[in-house]
């Protein structure tokens, strides 16, 4: 049984990723201007048709896509083409290595850090539902989330980068050249893109939890003499977790090639970077392989997701969910 | 249980946040000091070879690893540089370089004729891997529209093992600038042109730094002195001075700022549209900000081929409404001026009689009329839409355009970012209305000429629809006559197929521990300029500590 569930959900999953990705080898032809002049504009005839047969635009969609395909599953990403065509190009590959990693990270710890704060508050709000303090601290959150982060992360930069001096304003340190550097050139993109999260997280949580606080099994456990605290971490946040961890995975995917304008701002130059460069510059193949790759994180991050369910909320595990 | 439980967060908590505190209260780092230098740059690597054409700041970059032939000094006068003497005969039809010898590209291969040859075939489109520089026809043009490498080698001898000699067609009085032009055509190892990968990843020049790393990440790039350098500083000693300078991309004007101050780079180089930024960094004790002459002028140049400025009222109206002064004002901060006329007083396409008279002007009621006058020729309202690169100052400058475009009843809106490269290679690729090019800059019409006349560069879109007028620049061209220059911008204005807008002279801002900016000495004596049409000469360049 279980087995057939999960061989279900792997089908799932390779269905969205092939409808992902084959929407985009019909939509990137759809960009407007012709990849071929954009890529080399003064390039030879010859030149032009070799780099056209590269991209697969001599060849029918399908046949292409099933190129492309066939390529991605031996690890081969396509080529970054210079403006000398064929040849002269980087691998994508390369550049996922740098690029790809960074912004892993940069999502790993913006997970972290919102769930952190986010859940003690989220708590905190729905225990204190409809006082004073909840309709404050709410208020609060409500115009936090309505701030763009790059808004933050300049604001940030200035002060606690220039005006305090406290952490670098620029620049990314791999965790293995300098692990201390490392931490502290993510400190405030980490913060940027957490903000918004955090607010959006706790209010989530916290709309979940005042509704499980409702439910008979809190006045029982009330009654009995439990701790308010024991209560609502041991009780009611596992099953008023749900929307928050769904959000959460939606995020998580959201981050690796929607965090361009911090890693703009940060000069990081992550995989968003990378995905709007190559969308300008007209590189099919490398936005093909970056969008199926987002597309992937989506899909591994919500498989994530429906196991932490079984885990946090018996009823789903017991098949009641 | 419960308290346990408590006891333990509580040592978590305590231990993160001391490790917390022990992380912020370390110096943030600085730039690395002595012989590692780092330069912040706000245009993203998209190439080097001749195919490419970079903005100014990734040229900087470029010319710190390959050379001119020619090279321009403090003077704005173009003198020879890897070009030991440059001749020409009385009809400047022969020119003929002669080489300096002894100097070495950074893969071992001596400079010589051969690859002089080699390097302006394949500006010329003829060498197989590597297609033509921009703009490769009036590259052709000048020899006569040589289209392979049986005709070219009619047109351009090795005369020995150190000299070049060009037989050209058709007079050439400034040939010997456009192997300059604002530092583009470089020259290149044999090998190198014998790459695809030739400027992406790879590319062996004569410059004072050899790249070390470039093009895998197209936000860093790191470069190495190279130890054999051909030119020695004042004092006769060995250049380069630096061990090693990594340009980073940074795009955001004010972050480059931050970072310059904090002491996190050594130099950023900033356009005069970072106006706040500047002004900011003018107070600072520990900055140092070097401007070039106000002699370059950012003109759009509009695409005639397509709606709407296939209309010469749509031009005119969009010339109209451009409020020049406001321009400089709010976007510069005064580190720019409003811009009538093409160039400086001293350049050839200038109109303004020695300052006297502007070429075009701003006239908010002439810009509604001529809106007016395009809706009634077209039916359709006047809607203009602007590229824009990636940088900050880009999308800050086109909207201030934009916000004066819709106050004369055009509506108006920006594309989505592209790299400098694209906007000036791509222009008809992408289908730009308009592109915003710095081509009319410092004394010499040599790199405008590239331009105005029969070209293949995207968006020099007059030339397909008044080829009289391309005509008329390929005349002045030849006679470098200063009346014929005259003619043909009166022209360009009359028509607005160029619009000018405001002149700047660009910025390089240092930390004040920056020696050596500007000090190489030239081999023909001199100096380049501090901040000139190519950046700026890096060989000096060193970090105190």
């Amino acid at each position: 049984m279980k087995y057939r569930v999960a061989l279900k959900n792997l089908a799932k999953a390779v269905l969205v990723l092939f409808l992902v990705t084959f929407s985009i080898s019909i939509l990137v032809r759809w960009l407007p201007g012709d990849p071929i002049e954009i890529l080399m504009p003064f390039a030879t005839e010859e030149g032009r048709a070799a780099l056209r047969a590269e991209l697969g635009l001599d060849i029918n969609v399908v046949q292409y896509y099933f190129s492309w395909l066939f390529d991605l599953l031996r690890g081969d990403f396509g080529v970054w083409y210079a403006s000398t065509g064929d040849g002269g190009g980087v691998p994508v590959r390369s550049m996922l290595a740098v690029a790809l990693p960074r912004s892993l990270l940069i999502m790993l710890y913006t997970m972290v850090v919102s769930i952190v704060f986010a859940v003690p508050l989220g708590i905190f709000l729905a225990y204190r539902a409809e006082t004073r303090t909840d309709k404050t601290i709410s208020n609060v959150l409500f115009a936090v989330s309505s701030i763009p982060s790059f808004a933050i992360g300049l604001a940030l930069a200035f002060v606690v980068g220039v005006q305090l001096d406290l952490l670098p304003v620029i620049g990314y340190v791999p965790f293995a050249e300098n692990p201390s550097e490392h931490f502290r050139s993510l400190v405030m993109p980490v913060v940027s893109l957490s903000i918004g999260l955090i607010a959006t997280f706790s209010r989530l949580l916290r709309v979940d939890m005042i509704a499980t606080l409702r439910e008979d099994f809190v006045t029982m456990a009330s009654s009995k003499g439990l701790s308010n605290m024991w209560i609502l971490w041991r009780h009611v946040l596992r099953p008023s977790s749900s929307t928050l961890m769904t959000s959460a995975a939606l995020q998580m995917g959201a981050l690796i090639g929607g965090a361009v304008v911090i890693e703009s701002v940060f000069a990081l130059n992550g995989f968003g970077m990378l995905l709007t460069t190559a969308i300008a510059t007209r590189q099919y193949l490398a936005i093909q392989s970056l969008v199926a790759l987002i597309a992937i994180a989506y899909i591994v991050f919500n498989l994530i997701v429906d196991v932490l369910y079984a885990v946090v909320d018996p009823r789903v595990r017991g098949g009641r969910g | 249980m419960n308290k346990l439980s408590r006891g333990n967060h509580r040592k978590v908590a305590f231990v993160m946040a001391m490790a917390l505190v022990a992380s912020l209260s370390q110096v943030a780092p600085a730039a690395a000091k002595g012989d590692d230098i780092v330069i912040l740059i706000g245009e993203k690597d998209s190439g080097w070879c001749a195919q490419d054409s970079p903005g100014l700041d990734q040229i900087s970059a470029k010319n710190a690893v390959a050379e001119t032939l020619t090279i321009m000094n403090e003077k704005g006068k173009i003198v020879p540089y890897l070009a030991k003497t440059v001749e020409n005969s009385a009809d400047f039809k022969t020119w003929k370089f002669t080489l300096r010898e002894g100097i070495y590209f950074h893969d071992g291969e001596e400079l010589t004729a051969a690859t002089v040859l080699a390097n302006v075939a394949a500006n010329l489109g003829l060498n197989p891997l590597i297609p033509a520089s921009l703009p490769a026809i009036a590259w052709q043009d000048g020899f006569g529209g040589v289209t392979s490498l049986a005709q070219f080698a009619a047109k351009a001898q090795a005369l020995g093992k150190y000299v070049v000699q060009f037989n050209l067609p058709a007079p050439r009085p400034l040939f010997n600038e456009s192997w300059y032009a604002n530092g583009r055509p470089v020259i290149w190892s044999t090998k190198t042109l014998q790459t695809k990968a030739c400027g992406t990843t790879v590319g062996a020049g004569t410059g004072p730094f050899k790249i070390r790393s470039k093009g895998v990440d197209q936000f860093q790039t790191v470069l190495e002195a190279n130890p054999n350098y051909w030119r020695k500083d004042a004092a006769g000693k060995r250049l380069p001075k630096a061990a090693t300078v990594t340009y980073k991309v940074v795009l955001d004007a004010a972050q480059r700022t931050n970072a310059l101050v904090k002491g996190q780079a050594d130099i950023a180089t900033f356009g005069a549209s970072s106006g706040p930024q500047l002004n900011e960094m003018k107070k600072n004790a520990k900055l140092v900000l070097f401007e070039g002459r106000r002699d370059t002028t950012w003109s759009f140049h509009m695409n005639t081929t397509a709606a709407p400025f296939n209309s010469k009222s749509a031009r005119l109206a969009f010339s109209y409404a451009i409020d020049r002064e406001a321009l400089a004002k709010v976007v510069a901060k005064g580190n720019a001026d409003a811009a009538y006329c093409f160039g400086a007083t001293y350049h050839p396409y200038n109109l303004s009689n020695g300052g006297k008279k502007k070429c075009a002007t701003f006239d908010l009621a002439k810009a509604k009329q001529y809106v007016a006058a395009y809706k009634t020729e077209t039916g359709k309202d006047l809607t203009v839409l602007l590229p824009t690169t990636e940088s900050t100052e880009s999308a800050k400058a086109n909207q201030a355009v934009c916000n004066m475009l819709k106050k004369a009843g055009a509506a108006c809106s920006l594309m989505p970012p592209v790299t400098a490269t694209a906007v000036i290679l791509r222009g008809f690729a992408l289908q730009q209305q308009v592109s915003w090019f710095n081509v009319v800059a410092g004394y010499s019409p040599a790199f405008a000429d590239l331009f105005s006349r029969k070209t293949n560069l995207e968006l020099s879109g007059f030339r397909f629809t008044n080829p009289g007028l391309a005509a008329c620049f390929q005349t002045a061209l030849e006679t470098n006559a200063a009346a014929k220059y005259q003619e043909c911008a009166a022209v360009l204005h009359g028509e607005a197929y160029w619009v000018p807008t405001y002149n700047e002279g660009g910025f390089i801002v240092a930390r004040n521990t920056v020696t050596g900016l500007g000090e190489t000495p030239l081999p023909v004596g001199g100096k380049r300029p501090v901040v000139g049409l190519s950046g700026f000469d890096i060989a000096s360049v060193k970090v105190s500590d």
